[in-house]
């Protein structure tokens, strides 16, 4: 009853006097604020939501809020002039920055500083006034310069208040001087308020600014201390919080920063361990992935850095949190990358070297090599910023001779082991990297090995008879005496002859008016031949066509992906010079060819086919097949060209497969009912079902099943590789 | 909480369209009056039923400032559904759909159900976009289209619930892999425990029957 009237008594009050103007009340809240502290007990255990404390704060931030939307309404009448309460706050009159950075500071009564934090983000987001007015953005250095220590209970507001500040820098890159440290010029001194009473939170403090004055004294020599950004430092902090929300908060404020096209601020990053940090997370979220995981499941994991809520429960599979840890970083790294100024993304590539690849790649020679190779495999295959794929192509390949870059001899050292699963791990990491290499990785790896054609025999030491004979040798392993003998020799025949027919009906289709070059017959025959019918699966070559297709397909993507190339533009027609060996008859006899450590291993395995279990043969067809993809003359003519006659001694995949055909063509008839189980064993391997037949296979016959498609495969490489440099020409 | 599938959305568009202010007014039935800028994402999550089914909407909402697109690029990837906002006062938001829609359909994956939303319906006095032109626009680009209003809350339940609806419709007919998650679609628990040995398959689970694909 008694309120009922009071409130009566007030209303009648309202009518009589004049509405406070927006001012007074910003005022009047403002001395609510300063009689609470002005009778503040220091031994209150009072918490500050208890308290009529943030009322009063809250109604100021409004009432700032509003008076900008009214201006911002008839912005067209009087445009650019302060409101009354800015104009309050930009004179200091109403040191509401001050207030709540002391607030931040002091965190008096408990619970202040969460308090003083939310509504100083909230300033910056809900108000547009420039923070190019000392007043504001003093106090806000004020914070920064006293961030909290690490896993402080107001983290998060922490990071909410970074956030809403680079998003200001971000929109107003001037602002960004303001936040550096030394400060590039002094700050006025807080003036305190003569009513203040000295034993308040609020003047307690002593204003850092003078500290930070005396500091820098304005003018700074170039002796002073370096330029730092005082952003960056309690950011980084917070990237290494125990609270994904405040990590998060973290990274997009790091991005937005980033983003910034302002050269001075990438700069100010750049030297600020920001890109360093971001490295050793990934390299932390490496190495907390447990070393018995499947390296299988590192492939359906929707990480992007954002693809999680913070507060998700992570999922209880055991190894896929770190693992979607490790690929959320290497997302943000990328992002980041992608993002940001091209000076910052220069040194975040160096410190994803530095930071990550180096001590990644340690793990490459350790126990859990398995895991590492799988991990930077797929590390690569994700990657999308053209720095980071350069880098990450860089230190593969490293400086020095290749022979002696430890990284690449241990990966082929690990492709040549005796672990079969680590192998196929390695294969399928060199196949990310030969689909994803840089021009200088592949021009080590591969094409500066067989660009001087060293591997084509020298005029002088070449017998033609003999080659050919060789030739002749290769393409019908079954050797003449026993083909003699054998009932399949007829058969050995017409299948020859098939063959050829069908290759010349191929090649006549191709509307040319030139003749399709002898030695291209030659070639896809010799593949085509490369095993003798009696052991082949498929005699009919039904998919011939399919492999033809995927070829095209393959050799246009490398064709887009490889235009911008050096080597492109070589034009010299390594056809041209081989069709006429002789024409190099003068050329300096040169040195012994060398294939190089990461082809020689790829031959080796190559001819060790047999001993090797089907998934690895695979893998080892499918790096191959996309080397011999590549439109390089040089690189083809090594892969593919058998009726190439080649120096002696010299590695060629040719003569490897050769010896795994003999191999095979000698050992598989002695199996017992080898057709039959050669039928059903392809069967098994080619159906789409893998759970169709499970019968136990011999190896024998899934490695003759392999080279026999290969074979098809090389076959229609060196098909539409021709087929493309004739239209080249 | 149990649920059948998990959706996740985007809200995209302008700054200032009401964004934030949808997600409230759908996750909380609260208006807000003042614009506080969006920087980062505001995550939101909210169950609704569609077809006897529970399902769970976990929405991004994104910042529609130039300056932050950095950050809200990394949102699209993985999203199910988007709700593209404009204001219908002022037309300005409307005339850089296009530019939004081309960054969607970039960074997302093809399937996801894009609804159109013009909010502030109840500025009825200061509309610049009128109701046809943005059914025209929906038309062309293949959208669901609606006016709202976050403020008196005018359609609010139903543009989140028919993007849910599309997407459903979709699941029904197999367009989305439901088993990948970067799809933005997720089986709930009761149908992935159901499913022996974790193959995911797209069976009913322990969800009432009739459910499959
Ligand atoms: N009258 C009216 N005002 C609205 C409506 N929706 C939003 N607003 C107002 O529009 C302003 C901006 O709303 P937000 O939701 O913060 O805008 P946003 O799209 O999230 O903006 P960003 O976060 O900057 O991308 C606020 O002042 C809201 O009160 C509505 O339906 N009607
Ligand atoms: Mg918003």
């Amino acid at each position: 009853m008694l309120s009922r009237f009071s409130d009566v008594l007030q209303s009648a009050a309202d009518v009589l006097a004049p509405p406070p103007s927006r001012l007074e009340e910003f005022q009047y809240h403002w001395k609510m604020v300063l009689n609470f502290y002005h009778n503040y007990d220091e031994s209150s255990k009072q918490r500050v939501e208890d308290t009529r404390l943030p009322h009063h704060l809250q109604h100021m931030l409004q009432l700032l809020v509003d008076e900008e939307a009214e201006a911002a309404a008839g912005a067209d009448a009087g445009a650019g002039a302060l409101g009354a309460c800015r104009e309050a706050v930009a004179r200091r009159a109403v040191p509401l920055p001050d207030a709540l950075a002391a607030l931040a500071h002091a965190d008096r009564p408990a619970g202040a500083r969460a308090l003083a934090l939310a509504l100083l983000a909230a300033l910056l987001r809900r108000t547009r006034a420039s923070l190019h007015c000392a007043p504001v953005h003093g106090p806000l250095r004020r914070v920064l310069l006293r961030a909290a220590p690490p896993a402080s209970p107001t983290e998060r507001e922490e990071a909410e208040l970074l956030l809403a500040l680079c998003g200001r820098v971000r929109r107003e890159p001037s602002l960004a001087a303001l936040f550096t440290a030394p400060l590039p010029e002094e700050e006025p001194a807080l003036r305190l308020p003569p009513a203040a009473p000295r034993r308040s939170p609020l003047w307690d403090v002593p204003p850092p600014a003078a500290r930070v004055a005396l500091a820098g004294d304005g003018r700074r020599t170039p002796h002073d201390e370096p330029e730092r950004l005082l952003l960056a430092e309690p950011l980084l902090r917070h990237l290494h919080s125990a609270d994904s929300r405040v990590v998060l908060r973290a990274c997009e404020a790091l991005l937005v920063l980033a983003s910034l096209p302002a050269p001075e601020v990438a700069h100010l990053l750049a030297s600020s361990p920001a890109c360093e940090c971001v490295a050793e997370r990934l390299l932390a979220a490496f190495r907390a992935v447990p070393a018995d995981l499947d390296p299988a499941d590192a492939e359906a994991l929707p990480a992007g850095w954002a693809s999680a809520p913070p507060d998700e429960p992570a999922p209880r599979a055991p190894g896929r949190r770190q693992l979607g840890a490790f690929f959320g970083w290497l997302d943000y790294c990328d992002t980041l990358c992608k993002e940001c100024h091209p000076a910052l993304a220069a040194h975040l590539a160096r410190a994803f070297r530095s930071h990550f690849l180096d001590a990644a790649g340690e793990a490459l020679s350790a126990r859990g090599a398995l895991l590492a190779t799988a991990l930077l495999a797929r590390c690569l295959r994700r990657l999308d910023a053209p720095e980071l794929v350069d880098e990450f192509s860089d230190w593969l390949v490293g400086d020095g001779p290749l022979e002696e870059w430890p990284l690449l001899l241990t990966l082929v050292d690990n492709c040549l082991g005796a672990d079969h699963d680590l192998t196929l791990e390695t294969l399928r990491f060199f196949e990310v990297i030969v689909e994803k290499g840089n021009e200088r990785s592949m021009e080590r790896l591969v094409l500066a090995r067989v660009s001087s054609r060293g591997y084509v025999a020298p005029p002088a030491e070449r017998d033609d008879s003999a080659e050919r004979d060789e030739r002749e040798r290769l393409n019908d392993v079954s050797f003449a005496r026993e083909r003699e003998r054998s009932r399949d020799a007829l058969q050995q025949l017409q299948h020859e002859r098939r063959v050829r027919e069908r290759v010349g009906e191929l090649l006549a289709h191709e509307r040319d008016e030139r003749a399709p070059s002898p030695d291209l017959h030659d070639d896809i025959n010799s593949f085509l031949l490369l095993l003798p019918r009696a052991v082949l699966s498929d005699p009919l070559g039904a998919d011939y066509a399919q492999y033809v297709a995927d070829a095209q397909r393959q050799l246009q993507h490398w064709l887009d992906c490889t235009a911008a190339h050096a080597w492109r533009r070589d034009t010299r027609d390594a056809d041209a010079d081989s069709c006429d060996s002789r024409a190099e008859a003068d050329r300096p006899a040169p040195a012994p060819f060398d294939e190089g450590p990461f082809l020689r291993a790829l031959l080796e395995l190559a001819a060790r086919m047999p001993e090797r279990p089907y998934r690895v043969n695979l893998q080892l067809t499918a790096v191959l097949a996309r080397l011999a993809l590549l439109p390089h003359a040089a690189l083809r003519e090594y892969l593919l060209r058998p009726a190439l006659p080649a120096a002696p001694a010299t590695r060629t995949l040719f003569r490897a497969l050769s010896g795994v055909a003999a191999r095979l063509a000698v050992a598989v008839p002695r199996l017992a009912q080898h057709r039959r189980r050669l039928h059903r064993t392809r069967l098994q391997l080619l159906s789409e079902d893998p759970a169709a037949d499970d019968a136990p296979r011999h190896p024998l016959l899934e490695t003759l099943i392999v080279l026999e498609e290969f074979c098809k495969e090389l076959a229609a490489i060196a098909f539409v590789q021709h087929q493309h440099e004739r239209q080249q020409r | 909480m149990a649920y059948a599938y998990l959706f996740k959305y985007i809200i995209i568009g302008d700054t200032g369209v009401g964004k934030s202010c949808l997600l409230l007014q759908f996750t909380d039935k609260r208006f807000q009056p003042v614009h506080d800028l969006t920087i980062g994402v505001e995550f939101g999550a909210r169950m609704i039923t569609i077809d006897g089914k529970q399902i769970k909407l976990q929405i991004w909402d994104t910042a529609g400032q130039e300056a932050f697109r950095s950050i809200t690029r990394s949102y699209y990837r993985g999203a199910a559904g988007a709700l593209l906002v404009y204001d219908i006062t002022r037309r300005e938001t409307f005339n850089h759909l296009t530019t939004w829609l081309e960054d969607a359909r970039q960074h997302s994956n093809s399937n996801m159900v894009i609804m159109l939303i013009g909010n502030k319906s109840d500025l009825e006095s200061r509309r610049e976009v009128k109701k046809e032109e943005g059914e025209a626009f929906a038309r062309e680009h293949g959208l669901v289209f609606m006016e709202t209003s976050a403020k008196t809350a005018a359609n609010v339940e139903e543009a989140f619930i028919n993007t849910a609806k599309e997407i459903y419709e979709k699941i029904q007919e197999g367009v989305f892999d439901i088993n990948n998650e970067a799809n933005g679609i997720k089986i709930g628990p009761q149908h992935s425990t159901a499913g022996a040995g974790g193959a995911g398959g797209a069976g009913a689970g322990g969800a009432p029957p009739g459910g499959c694909c």
